[in-house]
């Protein structure tokens, strides 16, 4: 199966990315550690997987705004997901990587408006 | 006295016509009025001060002006009067006091005095008293001069204390007045006019004396100091009227640092409140720096939990395969090994040959050695997979950052909450302290100690012109027995009258101190008594008064206790009140407003129980925080025969009602 070398989310997904790292990162001229899209973007997969449900596919075009190679280096995503038990069989993994980052970060922003914080308590649960 | 009801109009607070009745009953005998601070307790104690005097006072003693008794909320409607109707019954004789002010019909808005017309009516019985003699009728009955120790305002309580500095002027001032309720100025008066008239007999012995060449020298010497004396007394008006006016402006100096005081404080707490609101937000800042921190690697962490499970598979998987090749290597070396003793069976050390009937069991190990060297199959390259992903995943490590984006969660929501409320604390004490000048309070410190200076500066002057005063009078006195016992003198009628005054003086001076004396000793005992019964620490043994009706504590061994307590100074202010009260020409209710502000419990239960003793009848304004209308009370509610509540209505508005 060819994996494709950029992924990235639809456009309404990608706004809310911004918008998440708007609210999370200090204002602007505050010195501070700035989050960026890679960190939440990987945190939405990594959740996904632990969830182990089906992510369903794209509801528009996907942007393809972040190149594979700097999103995975080591391929540790591509590793993970590889072993996911509900990686769909027809499916390159790296688009199945595409479908739990637009799924989480899109849950992401629906747990930021409501509450006005990530739900910690929930992801990291022991 | 017995009060009966009053009935208040428009009066400060009170809007409209508001009746309160006094309790008659002989032993329930306490009327309890709740009110919190600023409702209008000590307006109550004005308007019943008011009816009978027609003034009301606030700090230090100044009287209220008029506009200011006009309720405001009335004021603003359009009515612009106000009036009190007092009934009370003393002697077996029913009284009705009427007294109102209204603003005079030309004038469209009252700022002074003048601008209200006052009307004050009496009834004895039901017969109208005709408008000269009301107001001497009123202080026959309730003089006066007593109404300090019946209508009293317990935040007066701390100038008592002033009593037990000699020479204070503010214990001047209450000394004068605790006589006044005595009966002391009767005696004052009397010598004070005989003082009058021996100072006219002087004159005229003087002028008798002129006529007299012998007597001539004494005469203009008499002169002389007359007129000495008249500029002295000038002097002395002079600087006594103008103590009065830098007292008043230190009072009212005071009045306003008191209130400042209060924002001093306020703004010492907001500042600690900005240094913890600053510590908060840097740890907010801190924390949320952590959190974007753990969060950039937070997605290791979960993988890693997730993929640990998987992980521990693939090496079980891998061990296990390379445990099969080590056995297979084990083997194949076995068998290699047999098989070279089959093919060569001379011992390489011994030389000997395997014996024939040795060799078939070789050849039957080697057999079952290859059948289970066949059973085990491995491919190596799938063990160098499974290193591979091994690798691989072990890139994958956590660093607990769920845990600690959690912990740090937790901690953050605290702060928050911890902020919110240092800031909504520092809001509220910004808009107590707003409008206040903190300069202004620098300025005015600075103007009290200038206007203290001026003060001492003039004590010391009056002191001086009193001395001289005195001199002066003494050296008249000389000159005038001078005269009275010269030839040319003696048997004159002026003489006479001057020997008969000077001795008629002296009486009245040794009658005022042999009263004074034993008012004070009757005080002293009756102030004991209470004391004894109010206080809670049985190691006193009384209390010990001087020369300005300031009482001591005594201890067992005859000491004067040096400290006391705020509780201890109320207490035995309570005492004195009581020792007056029972010492005073005339005794009244007791109309007692915050009796009981710096008490402990138990001294608290101790003066409510102490208090129906104290007057036929009681009526306590009270807060809530000093009489519990649960706990309190039941220690004496057999004695209270009247509860009334004061209710807001507005921050001007106030009513009374009757509660169960």
């Amino acid at each position: 199966m060819d994996e494709p070398t950029r992924i990235g989310l639809t456009a309404e997904a990608g706004a809310q990315l911004e918008d998440l790292l708007d609210e999370l990162n200090p204002n602007k001229g505050i010195e501070g550690i700035k989050l960026i899209k890679f960190d939440l973007y990987r945190l939405a997969v990594a959740l996904g997987l632990k969830k182990s449900e089906v992510a369903p596919p794209l509801a528009g075009n996907s942007t393809s705004s972040l190149r594979v190679s700097e999103l995975d280096p080591d391929g540790v995503l591509y590793l993970a997901a590889e072993q996911s038990e509900v990686l769909p069989a027809d499916a390159p993994v790296y688009g199945f990587i595409e479908r739990l980052a637009e799924a989480g970060v899109r849950e992401f922003y629906a747990f930021y408006q409501t509450t006005g914080q990530l739900p910690f308590d929930q992801y990291f649960d022991e | 006295m017995k009060l009966k009801e009053l009935t208040i109009n428009n009066f400060m607070p009170y809007k409209g016509e508001q009746r309160v009745s006094f309790p008659q009953h002989e032993t329930q005998n306490v009327m309890l009025l709740f009110g919190d601070n600023m409702r209008g307790k000590t307006s109550f104690l004005n308007a019943m001060r008011w009816g009978f005097y027609g003034n009301a006072v606030g700090r230090h003693l100044r009287v209220i002006p008029r506009i200011n008794l006009v309720n405001i909320e009335a004021a603003t409607d359009g009515d612009w009067s106000m009036s009190i109707v007092l009934k009370f019954s003393e002697a077996g004789k029913e009284f009705e006091i009427r007294r109102r002010i209204e603003k005079k019909s030309h004038v469209s808005q009252p700022k002074q005095d003048a601008d209200f017309e006052e009307s004050v009516g009496l009834r004895v019985n039901g017969k109208a008293i005709s408008g000269d003699a009301i107001e001497n009728q009123i202080n026959q009955v309730v003089p006066e001069e007593i109404s300090r120790f019946f209508l009293f305002d317990g935040e007066l309580l701390q100038e008592y204390e002033n009593l037990l500095i000699e020479e204070s002027e503010q214990g001047d001032k209450i000394k004068e007045r605790i006589e006044q309720a005595l009966g002391v100025p009767a005696l004052i008066h009397g010598r004070d006019e005989f003082s009058n008239l021996l100072k006219d007999a002087r004159r005229i012995q003087a002028k008798d004396a002129k006529k007299n060449t012998e007597l001539k020298r004494f005469a203009e010497q008499q002169n002389q100091l007359e007129i000495r004396l008249t500029s002295l007394k000038n002097d002395l008006e002079d600087l006594l009227a103008q103590r009065m006016v830098i007292e008043k402006q230190v009072d009212d100096i005071d009045d306003e640092l008191k209130n400042t005081e209060a924002v001093q404080r306020k703004k010492i707490e907001l500042e600690r409140l900005s240094a913890e609101r600053k510590a908060a937000e840097d740890q907010i800042f801190n924390l949320n720096n952590s959190q974007r921190e753990l969060l950039r690697t937070a997605w290791l962490d979960v993988l890693h939990k997730n993929m640990s499970p998987m992980l521990e598979l693939i090496k079980t998987k891998r061990d296990n395969l390379q445990a099969v090749a080590e056995t297979k290597a084990v083997l194949n070396s076995k068998i290699k090994i047999l098989q070279k003793s089959i093919d060569d069976p001379t011992c390489a050390t011994c030389k000997q040959s395997i014996p024939q009937e040795n060799i078939q069991p070789i050849r039957d190990e080697i057999s079952r050695l290859r059948a289970e060297e066949e059973l085990s199959i491995y491919d190596p390259s799938e063990i160098r997979v499974l290193n591979s992903k091994i690798d691989r995943l072990s890139v994958i490590r956590s660093a607990e950052e769920g845990r600690r984006l959690r912990q740090n969660e937790s901690s953050l929501q605290k702060l928050q909450v911890s902020l919110i409320r240092i800031e909504s604390k520092e809001d509220e004490l910004q808009e107590e302290i707003k409008g206040f000048d903190t300069d202004r309070i620098i300025r005015q410190r600075n103007k009290r100690d200038s206007l203290k200076a001026q003060q001492t500066r003039l004590n010391r002057d009056i002191d001086e012109i009193k001395a001289s005063c005195d001199k002066n009078n003494k050296e008249q006195d000389h000159i005038a027995t001078l005269i009275s016992k010269s030839t040319g003198g003696l048997g004159q009628k002026s003489s006479i009258r001057v020997t008969m005054y000077q001795e008629l003086e002296a009486i009245f001076a040794t009658g005022i101190d042999r009263l004074r004396d034993g008012l004070r000793g009757e005080v002293e005992r009756f102030a004991t008594a209470a004391f004894a019964a109010l206080t809670t620490e049985y190691s006193y043994s009384g209390l010990q008064i001087n020369s300005n009706y300031g009482l001591s504590i005594i201890d067992q061994a005859g000491r004067v206790l040096k400290e006391r307590s705020a509780g201890a100074e109320q207490i035995v202010a309570l005492s004195l009140i009581d020792g007056l009260n029972r010492t005073a020409r005339k005794a009244g209710p007791i109309v007692m407003d915050t009796p009981l502000g710096r008490l402990d419990p138990k001294h608290r239960n101790n003066v409510l129980k102490y208090l129906p003793k104290m007057a036929d009848q009681v009526v306590l304004l009270v807060h809530e925080g000093e009489i519990d209308p649960d706990r309190d009370i039941q220690n004496f509610a057999a004695r209270i025969g009247a509860r009334y509540q004061i209710e807001r209505i507005s921050a001007t508005e106030s009513r009374i009602v009757k509660s169960d």
